[in-house]
């Protein structure tokens, strides 16, 4: 895992085109206050750059741990964070929407019709849910069945729904193809719900449909299914009809090859591709997603603009909150260095994802990951998940160091 | 608009440089970034993972070799451990070991 002559040469070209900045102390735009984001922003700021951020809300709505909020193991006051502590840093934030960006004038332009202009700018907005993907699931459908996959209101219409229900009912919870926003988030989702049926509403049932056979901690997630729920967990991959064809809102129903299900509650995770500000800058490929140079995360589009997070695709890493924070990490490093006339070095990413099986039960993956010729790839021997057959008290263990690691990035990024 | 936006970023890097005085030509090795969140936090966090500012350089390589080699069990330090090569973690100690520097 060592630096190719080709992402070496990748790191001289990006500093050839790194304007002349006669002196003057550049200055960084983030667009975005996310885990990407965020946390860049206060690393360029240690780093002693000027930064801006831009982000719409007054305020953050993580999703790491939103699940548990679903089923009324956590209030949602402990998802919300404000940017007071940014600001504190000396970071200037922007609530504004960035609506374009100029890549040869190395200016953004505000939906509140400001402009900014910058040295280098970092794009960590996250993801667009896409309401073209499934028939029948357009705007109004997912306020019937909320996605739930931006943490918010639909996190507390989910909620509600599924306290509101009756004893007896059925949910049904439906899962995209890859690539998406946390691979193994709704398997977590469907076994903390299948938790609080088997302990609330004893004669209810979740039906999983899949469009995947094959997906994130499957064994680990196999186990706590056939152990704890087996009466209230059915799950339906894409190999027995899982996949979701299409939705009718009004009648509550959705069609999958497996049949037609009429629930008391849904919840359709859809497709999901880079937001909008992505493609209207040129910056994403046919797949709908913005590839980048995984030493610096600059734009294989667009130079002088860097993409991280959910947004990005430098190769094989998975769309996490863990991974959002350490490429941020990485990328601000690149930008001080490319701004100060040095070659990022080549890194090492690393990703560690918790996921509850049960409330206080937790199984993790981890995985380390290097530059092969221009690509992220994962280190096989460093890639692993919880043993299968774990004592409780290891799966206690890892739900709490997912606390503890929520805890820790939140304040990293916040405080 | 464009110029009050030029002069008020202006101001603001002078309250980023007065947070952070030291840090900007110290490169973390690879992979650093990463370890700090969970080991570097030192909150009163019950149950969060060791605080490695606490420990030395030596005591953290020893374990790091240790995961990466099998002699010692854990969670997700075996695999994390294997990632790096034994130079990679000697520096990544040094690094993490020292006095945080902020
Ligand atoms: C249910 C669920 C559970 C999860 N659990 C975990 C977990 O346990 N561990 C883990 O590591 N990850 C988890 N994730 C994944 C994690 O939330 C995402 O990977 C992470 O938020 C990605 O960070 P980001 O910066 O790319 O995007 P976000 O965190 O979504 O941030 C994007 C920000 O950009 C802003 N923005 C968007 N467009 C613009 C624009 N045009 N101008 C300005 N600002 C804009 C948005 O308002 C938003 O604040 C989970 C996700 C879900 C849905």
């Amino acid at each position: 895992m060592t630096a190719t002559r080709r992402t070496v040469l990748g790191g001289l070209s990006a500093l050839a085109a790194a304007p002349a900045l006669g002196g003057a102390r550049p200055d960084v735009v983030v667009v975005g206050g996310g885990f990407g984001g965020a946390t860049a922003a206060r690393a360029l700021c240690r780093l002693g750059l000027g930064v801006t951020l831009v982000e719409p809300a007054r305020t953050y709505h993580a999703c790491p741990l939103s699940n548990a909020v679903l089923v009324g193991l956590r209030p949602m006051a402990s998802q919300v964070f404000g940017y007071g502590g940014l600001a504190a840093a000396g970071i200037r934030v922007v609530h504004d929407r960035a609506v374009a960006i100029d890549g040869s004038a190395r200016r953004v332009r505000l939906a509140g019709g400001d402009s900014l202009a910058y040295d280098r700018l970092i794009v960590s907005p996250g993801i667009e849910i896409r309401l073209d993907a499934i028939p029948g699931y357009d705007a109004s459908a997912s306020e019937m069945m909320p996605h739930a996959w931006k943490a918010g209101p639909q996190t507390e219409t989910l909620a509600r729904r599924l306290a509101a229900m009756e004893d007896g009912g059925l949910v049904v919870l439906t899962v995209p193809d890859n690539p998406y926003r946390c691979p193994p988030g709704p398997y977590e989702r469907a076994s903390l719900i299948a938790d609080y049926l088997k302990a609330r509403k004893p004669r209810s049932k979740l039906i999983l449909l899949d469009a995947k056979d094959v997906f994130s901690k499957q064994p680990l997630f196999e186990e706590a299914w056939a152990t704890r729920y087996p009466q209230h967990l059915e799950y339906v991959p894409r190999a027995r009809g899982g996949r979701l064809a299409e939705v009718d809102a009004s009648a509550m129903t959705l069609r999958a090859e497996a049949g037609t299900f009429r629930p008391s509650v849904a919840s359709v995770i859809p497709p999901q591709r880079a937001p909008e500000i992505c493609r209207a800058a040129g910056l994403t490929d046919a797949g709908g997603w913005c590839p980048v140079d995984p030493v610096s995360f600059e734009s294989r589009r667009v130079s002088g603009v860097h993409v991280i997070g959910d947004a990005a695709m430098p190769g094989a890493m998975p769309k996490s909150a863990f991974s959002a924070n350490d490429q941020a990490k990485v990328c601000a490093q690149a930008v001080a260095d490319l701004l100060r006339g040095r070659a990022p070095a080549p890194p090492k990413l690393v990703n560690v994802c918790y996921s509850l099986v049960a409330p206080g039960r937790a199984v993790s993956i981890a995985g380390v990951y290097g530059i092969e010729w221009d690509t992220l790839v994962a280190i096989p021997e460093a890639a692993g998940i919880s043993p299968v057959g774990a004592p409780e008290n290891l799966r206690a263990q890892e739900a709490a160091h997912g606390e503890a690691w929520f805890e820790a990035v939140t304040a990293e990024m916040f405080g | 608009m464009p110029l009050s936006v030029g002069s008020r970023s202006a101001r603001v890097v002078l309250l980023c440089l007065v947070g952070a005085p030291a840090v900007a030509d110290d490169v973390p090795p690879p992979g650093a970034s990463s370890c700090a969140v969970c080991h570097a936090a030192c909150g009163p966090v019950p149950a969060a993972p060791p605080c490695l500012r606490n420990r030395t350089p030596d005591q953290i390589a020893e374990a790091l070799d240790a995961y990466r080699t099998g002699t010692r069990t854990g969670t997700v330090m075996p695999y994390l451990a294997k990632g790096f090569s034994r130079e990679e973690i000697r520096a990544l100690a040094e690094h993490l070991g020292q006095a945080a520097p902020r």
